[in-house]
């Protein structure tokens, strides 16, 4: 019995040691994923909830972080996700490649032409860009320019081929830039003032 | 290498997932070629902007406060596992599932159900009764014994024991005599799980405080979901009280083994 107790002591311990430094991290990505706070606080808790009922599961050594993510991702499809799906409203196809550089690029002779860009994107239209897009791009979007993970660590947390990772990573990226020139537009760009 | 395939590897080269080799070749033509040296120049530029703003701004007022309240949940999950440390009973029943019904016919005495649900360290009888048959599952037998247990809780209680839940199988019911109360106990099992029930006469059962914290309302029906080290449940209704152990699967539904009240 005592013995049981100082295992779970133990437990805990290594736990909190390793698991809850990256809370900071999960909840950021929760709120892109869940695109409210109290949603994304319940799928933070639930699963810190499931990687400690688990922990034994976990391997010493390998990479903790990539762990609760994958743990928080597959609840997040599993119970979450069909509250927030949002419909596709822009043909991912028909945007070219390098998008808003080919917006910008009117004038070779203006120096660092997307500054100006940047300055009519607010400070929450880019988070607003990143929670309309698809669900099957967003997470892919968030878990590679929000938290930084490679491809191949994106492809173990969702369960996905690393070619559907590129893919999918490939026409988030488009559409984000899309929806990020929206917001410039919408918010007094305009195209060709970089002259 | 010429510009398709330095802009072919734009993505890849931010991302830093490309080659050292390729890396070096993009970089080499970059240096000759205006065209190409702006469009990663403006595309890196790009991206730094939505990885900061994406990761600027977040609210980190609400991130002590969601600390607390995961401290909060990994108490929860040790105090249950506390529990059932506490208990070997529990632990050996790991790989057994039994369902019992009993019937309480009283001798006398103030008795009251909620004694069985001391929670720290008392002596709780239905527990150990449950984890007798949970122990040895070869106790119960479908005979002549469980046939008048099955009549009498149906005449005198109206309560119908259900022969399966769920792919559970009822194997047996017997009266006991738990605290010096008559109660007749009914097992189910599948694979190597068991669950119990117990059914008390409800002036024989009294709610106790830290029971009612837990009552939950569904589909018309009162009932305690209480996690009790292997009690698990209660189930209450006029002139009737069954209570449901399980020891080893939590996401049984127990309340589905009370007869008449499946729970959608």
């Amino acid at each position: 019995m005592a013995d049981g107790k100082a295992e779970g002591v133990k437990k805990r311990k290594s736990f909190e040691a390793e698991a809850l430094q990256h809370m900071e991290a999960l909840y950021r990505t929760a709120l892109r994923m869940t695109k409210n706070e109290s949603d994304a606080e319940d799928l933070v808790q639930e699963a810190y909830v499931k990687a400690y009922r688990f922990w034994d599961r976990f391997e010493p050594g390998s990479n903790c972080r990539a762990w609760l993510f994958k743990i928080m991702t597959n609840i997040f499809i599993n119970e979450y996700r069909s509250k927030t799906r949002s419909p596709m409203s822009v043909n991912v196809d028909e945007l070219d490649d390098n998008f808003l550089y080919g917006q910008l690029a009117v004038d070779q002779t203006t120096r660092n032409p997307e500054q100006e860009l940047f300055s009519r994107i607010f400070d929450d239209d880019v988070k607003k860009a990143v929670e309309s897009l698809p669900d099957d791009f967003r997470l892919v979007v968030v878990l590679a320019f929000l938290e930084g993970f490679s491809y191949q660590e994106i492809a173990d947390i969702m369960d996905l081929q690393l070619g559907t990772v590129k893919s999918r990573l490939h026409r988030g990226r488009k559409l984000l830039q899309k929806g990020l020139w929206d917001y410039a537009i919408k918010n007094g760009y305009i195209k060709g003032t970089t002259k | 290498m010429n510009c398709q395939e330095a802009l072919s590897l734009l993505y890849e080269i931010i991302d830093k997932e490309a080659s050292e080799i390729n890396v070096n070749e993009v970089q080499r033509h970059r240096e000759q070629c205006q065209h190409c040296f702006e469009v990663y120049r403006v595309e890196m530029a790009i991206q730094d902007f939505i990885n900061k703003k994406l990761k600027d701004g977040n609210p980190s007022g609400s991130l002590e406060a969601l600390k607390a309240k995961v401290s909060l949940k990994l108490d929860e999950i040790d105090g249950q596992q506390t529990a059932k440390e506490n208990h070997p009973f529990f632990r050996r029943t790991t790989a057994v599932l039994a369902a019992a019904a009993s019937l309480v016919i009283l001798i006398g005495g103030a008795f009251f159900l909620r004694d069985l649900y001391w929670h720290q360290t008392e002596y709780l009888p239905l527990e150990q009764a449950h984890v007798a048959i949970a122990d040895d599952p070869t106790t119960f037998v479908n005979d002549a014994g469980t046939f008048s247990t099955i009549l009498r809780v149906r005449d005198e209680l109206g309560y119908d024991v259900s022969a399966s839940v769920h792919g559970f199988s009822l194997i047996g019911g017997q009266h006991e005599e738990i605290m010096g109360v008559a109660m007749a106990h009914f097992v189910y099992s599948h694979d190597n799980e068991i669950v119990s029930v117990f059914v008390v006469p409800s002036e024989w059962f009294e709610i106790s405080d830290d029971l009612k914290d837990s009552q939950v309302v569904r589909n018309q029906i009162i009932f305690f979901d209480h996690y009790c080290r292997g009690c698990h449940l209660v189930f209450h209704k006029a002139g009737l009280a069954v209570v449901v152990t399980a020891t080893t699967d939590h996401n049984i539904e127990l309340l589905d083994f009370i007869p008449g009240h499946t729970i959608i």
